[in-house]
């Protein structure tokens, strides 16, 4: 009777457990050791889409806005945490932001310190800006055609 | 009688005022038919006789000196559009504190080969200062090279200018006085309506001002735009090779990769969507490798791929809002693969234009070279020469430099990429010796 009971119930444990592992593993974003790579459920910057682990922090020194400030790789997407350089992911460990009211530039950087990329980013387009040399139009001297 | 012997004809006053037609130009034809109908052709008539076939006479290279051609558009070269020429010189020598004379001004014709050609000619005036290198003005009428002349005429005449220190004295002359750079452009622009009021202030003070354009970034322009119009190489595309779901940012898409072929021997690949998206457009892989085409030698050989994306950058929402631009998007990515990203745009929006397009490519392919090329540590070896260039230049080719030196290195490689070959290249080169030597060095 209590072997029957077990078989009956063990399927709906296991059940149970798969559900509650797979809730773990999505709560957590694959923070855990050997996360599968290139789930597409990883949204965040810990791993890479190859399942590399990013360092940790990432710092910005964001000119554009006068500040500088850390970020936890699991704080930022992982399009912001990394970046492909070839056929390789590279975690991005420093980012530089320069910009006017026109432009934004931002500079990554990867763990040694190099380039991996620079984005120049664009006002959205409006009204023409104003010359500093209006170009002028030659008019006609009517007053001597009198 | 060409320009050089030209009788100067009297001020518009005593030009003859017969009524004409309409001012709406149809050529030179009609312009002849014009001026001849006016009393004032014959009084005129060395100066503006038709043009004779066959004739010889200088060419333009032949101008005699002290003679500037204002326009040579038929359009404009009429005696009734004279006093507007007059005008726009007065106005310009005049806020330097030049004096003006109209009859400066007068029609002429130049001799090109053995054709004549009508234009507005003007005699420079002693007093504004040694004589334009410029002997034709832009068509844009900004009479740059006569602004320049007049503004360096000006501060030298202040009293003031002594006490500028001499190293100083050296850096203001280059920065008013380039004839045709955007950089001097804005150093008159910002100093132009302080210049009124400085005769009346203590020679300390006018020096003061005058010192205070250096390191202004209110006299520098907010980019280097200077225009890209001198490729030094050639290219050919390859037939496209259809490529099965690429791997575009942001998503998968069936696209199309060319072979760009320059004569430099360089090949770089040219990824393009098979189709383009919904509402978005993009620049034409053609117009991706005229842009590659005007690249500096060593950035272009530092490209393997240029990728127009299928999408704009996915990450577009998430920097527009961490950094406060809201609506900015990507136009551009270079990557240290050697790959540059040019992401598309709604179709609302106009794209780009050609010189946009390829100050960016130099812009940002520059930011690649000097990382890779000098090591990313900004503090040593060639960053730390840069910045010891910057000190002794004192003077940045744009507002966007000054944000931090890989932008000082970015901006002046644009510089220098858009203006090789043209006159312009030499003014960047007197304006900022240290860094235009360093780079002939490391880009030749």
């Amino acid at each position: 009777m209590r072997q029957a009971w077990l078989a009956g119930a063990l399927p709906w444990v296991m059940c149970l457990v798969v559900a509650c592992n797979a809730g773990f593993a999505v709560a957590n974003q694959g923070a855990g050791a050997g996360a599968p790579a290139g789930g597409t459920h990883m949204t965040n910057g810990t791993f890479s889409p190859a399942g590399d682990r990013h360092p940790g922090r990432i710092h910005t020194v964001d000119r554009a806005n006068a500040r500088e400030y850390d970020e936890a790789a699991e704080e930022v997407s992982q399009r912001e945490a990394w970046v492909k350089v070839g056929d390789t992911w590279k975690a991005v460990v420093r980012v530089e932001v320069v910009g006017d009211a026109g432009r934004l530039e931002i500079r990554r950087f990867g763990n040694d310190g190099s380039l991996l990329e620079t984005t120049t980013m664009v006002a959205p387009p409006s009204a023409p800006p104003a010359r500093p040399t209006p170009v002028p139009v030659p008019t006609p001297d009517r007053g001597s055609d009198d | 009688m060409d320009i050089g012997q030209a009788k100067v004809p009297k001020e518009s006053g005593g030009v003859p005022t017969k009524k004409t037609s309409s001012p709406a130009r149809t050529g030179n034809r009609g312009i002849r038919e014009q001026v001849r109908s006016t009393e004032g052709y014959d009084a005129q008539a060395a100066l503006l006789r038709p043009p004779t076939p066959g004739e010889a006479g200088p060419t333009v290279k032949d101008l005699p000196a002290g003679v500037l051609i204002l326009s040579s558009d038929p359009q404009y070269t009429d005696k009734q559009y004279l006093s507007w020429f007059r005008d726009q010189v007065k106005a310009k020598v005049a806020c330097w504190g030049g004096a003006f004379d109209p009859a400066s001004v007068y029609l002429a014709q130049k001799s090109v080969g053995p054709d004549k050609q009508r234009v507005i000619a003007m005699n420079w005036t002693a007093s504004w200062g040694t004589v334009p290198s410029t002997k034709e003005m832009p068509p844009d009428f900004s009479w740059s090279p006569i602004d320049a002349r007049a503004a360096v005429a000006g501060v030298h005449a202040l009293p003031g200018w002594a006490e500028v220190r001499a190293e100083n004295q050296g850096i203001l002359d280059n920065m008013l006085g380039g004839e045709l750079n955007l950089v001097s452009r804005a150093a008159r622009d910002e100093l132009r309506p302080k210049f009124p009021g400085l005769p009346s202030k203590p020679p300390k003070d006018q020096a003061a001002t005058l010192e205070g354009l250096i390191g202004s970034q209110d006299a520098l322009p907010a980019l280097s735009t200077e225009e890209v119009s001198t490729s030094s190489v050639t290219f050919t595309l390859s037939a496209p090779v259809a490529v099965k779901d690429y791997e575009f940012r942001g998503k998968k898409a069936d696209a199309e990769k060319y072979t760009a072929s320059f004569s430099d021997g360089t090949r770089i690949e040219i990824v393009a969507p098979k189709a383009p998206e919904a509402g978005l457009h993009s620049h034409s892989v053609a117009e991706a490798a005229d842009a590659l085409a005007n690249l500096p030698a060593r950035n272009r050989a530092r490209v393997q791929r240029v990728v127009l994306n299928v999408v704009t950058n996915p990450d577009d929402p998430t920097w527009a809002a961490k950094y406060h631009r809201p609506g900015f998007h990507s136009y551009m990515t270079a990557g240290a693969s050697g790959e540059v990203t040019i992401y598309p745009d709604a179709v609302s929006n106009p794209l780009p234009d050609a010189n946009v397009r390829r100050g960016s490519m130099i812009h940002e392919t520059g930011h690649v070279w000097s990382y890779q090329e000098w090591g990313t540590d900004t503090t040593k070896g060639k960053w730390a020469e840069w910045k010891k260039c910057m000190d002794s230049d004192k003077v940045s080719v744009s507002r966007y430099a000054t944000a931090d030196i890989a932008e000082d290195v970015a901006e002046t490689v644009r510089a220098y990429g858009s203006t090789k070959g043209r006159p312009q290249y030499n003014e960047y080169k007197a304006l900022v010796p240290k860094r235009w030597a360093m780079l002939e060095k490391e880009l030749q």
